[in-house]
């Protein structure tokens, strides 16, 4: 097990590699002047020469790439030129709320999803599985911005329980209580849609494993259903489920955009989405790289988590 | 073997009724794509209906309510009409998901295909490509892309169009895999295809319902993942909106006028809703297996739909089959697998039941502890009593009892009967703890002790091994352990051995039998070898079809079979040869040959200097184990694989490329044919890409082709599925024989066809052979074949020729020692 985690996570080196020269090309591949486009239209010419060279833009690519990279293991991102400050210390503010909620919301969805979905499998055909199956094509059918503002305009507006957003920070006065008010809505509503995925992939394996020869032979040994359900059939359905647990922290992750946007989150991805538009160039490429990282560590884990239950990977 | 057997499935096949009648019976898929249709039609026609301009502005008449009189969906916060704007908006989210979905299939599908086809270089490159950009949340990344080209529709589309190539490319590749290594790709190399033919005419009809599921499951989320980027403000940029686009416009508009919301937010989610569910009706009908009541979950036991329950009575016997019937549903056909079955076995004693495949033997094994799986099985008649208790009237939890307790079984694949992820060990304390009620401690020390008994070497050790980590024999013994594990009084091996190499098998036989005996476990020994179970059981019944056709003291049986499907099944192995002539000058040869694979980082020698000859007009046949290397040496012939050294001589000069003047009959019957052409159609390419010809000289001659090789003119329409393995195989024959070959290489053309057939087949070679003046090379594990037809042998032992030379003189030297 040891000697697969270390090379697995030796594979994170082309992966790193990869993400790197991605994000390095959104700017790379910029359309007309780089220096210009980050200090904005009405940005003088001597700030925009002074930029270039200290960017290092008028050298070639592979260049420019290496002293990116170089900056980058300093700690150095680059400054925001429309907040004024670093990026770094913008992305540092802004990341923990964001893994707070993508955190909530995946336990959420993952709990439900494989209890929801080992019981529609179990209950197949019957009228509790149709239930669940209506259930998670609702949920993979709605946009998670709109499901967001129907949850606002129910439970903040009209039965107001809940606050309607505009968390500003997680240290604040209100206390944990106060973050977890803000914190049910925007988790909900992202764990909805990955959990009916997470659901219907549960529903799915699970019976592909309950028509296995060794669940048979669970039964010839004169188990009970619910061992052979839980000790045999579930445990094996996990090696096919986890993955896709793992997709779908990508998906919250991403999908924090629009649900931190609806609910005034203050985290990474309404940051990115409000950097966009006033085109700040250096934090957007410093969301992107820092929210592909998180992502890259939550697959080492599930990885890992991987081979911990399936022992014939372990040794693969 | 699973519990459907092959006349079983073989029956599913013929009750599956045509896609568009599947389509047609979900009522809900087919409303689905009647509600998609509407839409796409409406939205199609946007400016041909008679509607306000969407992008009028009429600030005095905003947010007029629902059901205005000139607005039926009132309007919004610039006073525009929200009917015009939901339906031009949907015209623009529809146009603009199906293009995405278009345009990501295509690449993604061509960049799978090749990756899938070309070989682990070009594979390696492209997946590398691919995984780094599926190392990005792909809704951020899509969020990165209209970051560097700005924020408009076209490059919204642009950017789901990126990050949704991965999913594409992956998916397509995986099911290209699947069938680049099949055989029927080698086969349709052989008949002339060049490598893009293959790839077009070959995997792509293969791997186009992936493609088309897919795509099914996937215009959906575009359209949602589209419909974000302008809620955003990313995509569609005003006054120009999709869907997306409305909503965001109406965001801060939802407690002041909800409907402006609404109106946008409904039909996005109705038209994810009905693409999704008409999606999955299009998957359930390409690929029914995972239609939603096709994965059927079988329950704790077989049900049991008798009329009337069995009297009681008293017995001794450890179990009494009476007329029992289990059969299977299957769509609107009934399966009657096992058709009136009565068996007994007596305390301690073992009996055989004894059958080809698809006789129901199995079937009958898995019915005396209610274990055919159920739906689509269910006992329909009779009763199985054990010790005078009827277990088809016995509840579940004394089922359960029974189970592993009196009743043990052992199967046939250990390896599929394992459950990969726990340790032997704990599979085997698991029976003990059920029936014993030990502690874990002593059950695990009892498992190893069992293990020990059935001599695994170091079980104490081995009982903390996964399935994978033991040998094929290591594993059955593991199983015969869970069975023994409470001394039943029955136990049930269903082929036990059928899995196990030669030497293995005797072994392991020995062991099941010796331990039943020592035990006085009565055996019930399942197998399709009646010489085999002769020897072992006492008495022996045979099944035919569902029903017994013979049964008594094995010994009678087998010296006096009376029903005639029992003397087939004892028919002696010997093969109606042909007479030998000694000349013939060398056609082929073989000059210090070699090939060499490199797996996993080791260099693997598969074919180690091989030099060997085959004579013009005769059959040379390559005798080897599995594993020999006879079948790279096969495929060398061929010209498949290239040699890594060594040459290959065919009548003269070397030959680098030997087209049609060398064909191959393949081992893997369904393997190496296109499960997507007709049997017309198969034949027909070697005719157009070797041959050349053209229009009805390719339908004459294939018609002449079926004709010699035994199959009627109706076969041509036929898939491959629709044959038997004797027509199929057939199939095969007049494939490899329609590129005009001078030699055939025969590569197990038996191994996988019944006693009876293999016979017909072999006759059907012969006389080929015979009236177009061949040569073969037949590849051959089964001495009783080569004896039959070769004029040569050469003998192949870890990729070397360990003997060669005339038949009858190679055979005879090596009767004792290597046989």
């Amino acid at each position: 097990m040891l000697v697969y985690a270390a090379r697995r996570v030796l594979l994170l080196v082309p992966v790193l590699f990869g993400i790197s020269v991605l994000v390095f090309a959104l700017i790379a591949v910029l359309p007309g002047n780089t220096a210009q486009a980050i200090l904005g239209v009405f940005a003088s010419p001597e700030n925009v020469a002074g930029l270039t060279s200290e960017l290092g833009l008028d050298r070639p690519l592979p260049q420019q790439y290496l002293t990116w990279v170089g900056n980058l293991l300093h700690g150095d991102l680059g400054r925001s030129y429309v907040l004024h400050r670093p990026v770094l210390d913008e992305i540092a503010d802004r990341l923990p709320p964001t893994l707070l909620l993508a955190g909530t919301a995946l336990l959420i969805s993952a709990i439900f999803g494989l209890l929801l979905g080992v019981a529609a499998a179990v209950y197949q055909n019957s009228w509790r599985d149709r239930l669940i199956t209506l259930a998670v094509l609702v949920g993979i059918s709605t946009p998670p911005f709109l499901l967001g503002m129907l949850l606002i305009l129910w439970f903040a507006v009209s039965l107001a329980w809940l606050p309607v957003g505009g968390m500003t920070d997680l240290f604040g006065d209100g206390g944990a209580v106060d973050v977890a008010r803000h914190l049910v809505l925007p988790s909900l509503t992202l764990a909805a849609v990955a959990g009916a995925v997470i659901v219907r992939l549960t529903r799915t394996s699970m019976l592909e494993v309950l028509r296995q020869d060794y669940i048979r032979s669970a039964r010839a040994k004169g188990l009970g259903e619910g061992a052979v359900i839980f000790r045999h059939a579930f445990r094996n359905a996990l090696i096919a489920i986890v993955p896709v647990v793992g997709l779908e922290a990508g998906f919250v992750l991403g999908g924090a955009a629009y649900i931190e946007t609806v609910f005034q989150w203050p985290g990474i991805g309404r940051m990115l989405v409000n950097a966009i538009a006033t085109r700040d160039i250096l934090l957007v490429q410093g969301g992107v790289l820092v929210v592909a990282l998180s992502y890259m560590l939550i697959n080492l884990a599930t990885d890992l988590v991987q081979a911990a239950l399936d022992p014939r990977i372990r040794v693969a | 073997m699973s519990v459907v057997d092959a006349g079983a499935s073989a029956g599913l096949i013929a009750a599956r009724p045509g896609a568009w009648r599947r389509l047609l019976r979900s009522r809900l898929g087919t409303s689905a794509i009647a509600v998609v249709g509407i839409i796409a039609v409406i939205a199609l026609a946007a400016p041909l209906l008679p509607l306000p301009d969407p992008d009028a502005t009429n600030l005095a008449g905003r947010l007029q309510p629902l059901f205005s009189p000139s607005h039926v969906l009132g309007t919004d916060q610039l006073g525009r009409d929200l009917l015009a704007r939901l339906i031009w908006a949907t015209r623009t989210s529809l146009s603009v998901g199906v293009s995405a979905a278009a345009i990501a299939a295509t690449i993604g599908s061509a960049i799978g295909l090749v990756a899938g086809y070309g070989g682990r270089l070009v594979d390696g490159v492209l997946l590398r490509v691919v995984d780094v950009l599926m190392a990005f949340p792909y809704l951020l990344l899509a969020l990165g892309i209209v970051a560097a080209l700005g924020p408009s529709l076209v490059h919204a589309m642009i950017a789901i169009v990126v990050v949704n190539i991965p999913f594409f490319a992956r998916t397509v590749r995986g099911a290209t895999l699947a069938s680049a290594q099949s055989d029927f790709v080698a086969a349709a190399r052989l008949s002339g295809r060049s490598h893009a033919g293959v790839v077009a005419f070959e995997l792509l009809p293969n791997v186009m319902p992936t493609i088309v599921i897919a795509l099914a499951a996937s215009i959906g989320w575009m359209i949602l993942e589209t419909a974000g980027l302008s809620f955003l403000g990313l995509g569609a940029q005003p006054p120009e909106a999709d869907l997306g686009g409305m909503l965001g416009e109406g965001r801060d508009l939802l407690p002041v006028a909800p409907h402006v919301v609404a109106v946008p937010g409904l039909a996005i989610f109705v038209l994810a809703l009905v693409l999704n569910l008409a999606g999955d009706a299009l998957r359930d009908v390409i690929d029914p297996r995972l239609a939603h009541g096709n994965l059927r979950r079988a329950r704790a036991a077989t049900s049991v739909e008798r009329a009337a329950p069995a009297a009681p009575r008293q017995s001794d016997a450890v179990l009494e089959i009476a007329d029992l019937a289990t059969h299977f549903r299957l769509g609107a056909s009934l399966i009657r697998a096992v058709d009136g079955v009565s068996l007994a076995v007596g305390a301690g004693e073992a009996t055989g039941l004894v059958g080809l495949s698809g006789s129901g033997k199995s079937v009958t094994a898995l019915s005396v502890a209610r274990l055919v799986a159920s739906p689509p099985g269910f006992i329909a008649a009779g009763s199985i009593f054990h010790r005078g208790e009827d277990i088809l009237a016995a509840s579940l939890r004394r089922l359960q009892q029974l189970r592993g307790g009196r009743i043990a079984y052992v199967f046939q694949d250990p390896l599929a009967a394992l459950n990969p992820v726990m340790p032997v060990g704990a599979q085997i304390a698991e029976t003990i703890r059920r029936h014993q009620g030990l502690g874990r401690t002593a059950a695990w020390a009892r498992a190893a002790s069992l293990m020990e008994g059935l001599r695994i070497a170091d079980a104490s050790r081995r009982a903390f091994a996964y399935p994978h980590e033991l040998s094929g024999g290591e594993r059955q013994r593991v199983c015969i352990a869970i069975a023994l594990a409470n001394d039943p009084d029955l136990l049930i091996a269903d082929e036990p051995t059928t899995a196990l190499d030669t030497v293995t098998q005797a072994a392991v036989l020995g062991l099941l039998t010796q331990q039943c005996r020592a035990r006085g476990t009565a055996l019930l020994l399942v197998s399709h070898d009646i010489a085999l179970v002769a020897g072992l059981c006492r008495s022996i019944s045979v099944m035919h079809a569902g029903k017994i056709v013979e049964s008594g003291d094995a010994a009678e049986v087998l010296v006096r079979p009376q029903h005639p499907h029992t003397q087939r099944l004892l028919a002696p192995a010997v093969f109606a040869g042909r007479s030998r002539e000694q000349d013939g000058a060398a056609l082929l040869k073989l000059e210090d040959v070699s090939k060499t694979f490199v797996r996993g980082g080791h260099r693997v020698v598969a074919v180690d200097g091989v030099s060997l000859s085959a004579r013009r007009g005769k059959t040379l046949a390559i005798v080897g184990e599995s594993g020999s290397g006879k079948t790279t040496l096969a495929r060398i012939i061929t010209g498949l694989l290239v040699p890594s050294s060594g040459n290959v001589w065919l009548d003269g000069p070397p030959q680098r490329k030997r087209g049609r003047r060398v064909q191959m009959v393949f081992q893997g019957i369904a393997g190496s044919l296109n499960p997507r052409k007709t049997v017309g159609q198969i034949i027909a390419t070697p005719l157009r890409a070797l041959l050349g010809l053209k229009g009805a000289a390719v339908e004459t001659r294939v018609a002449e082709l079926m004709e010699l090789v035994g199959l009627g003119p109706e076969y041509a329409q036929r898939f491959p599925h629709e044959l038997s393995g004797g027509q199929a195989q057939r199939v095969g024959i007049a494939r490899a024989l329609a590129g005009d070959p001078e030699l055939l290489v025969l590569d197990e053309p038996l191994s996988a066809l019944d006693r009876p057939l293999q016979q017909q087949i072999l006759t059907l070679l012969l006389e080929v052979q015979r009236r177009l003046g061949l040569t073969y090379v037949l590849v051959s594990h089964d001495l009783d074949v080569v004896k039959a037809v070769a004029d040569d042998v050469a003998v192949v032992q870890r990729g070397r020729v360990t003997a060669a030379g005339p038949a009858a003189e190679v055979l005879s030297r090596s009767a004792g020692a290597d046989t």
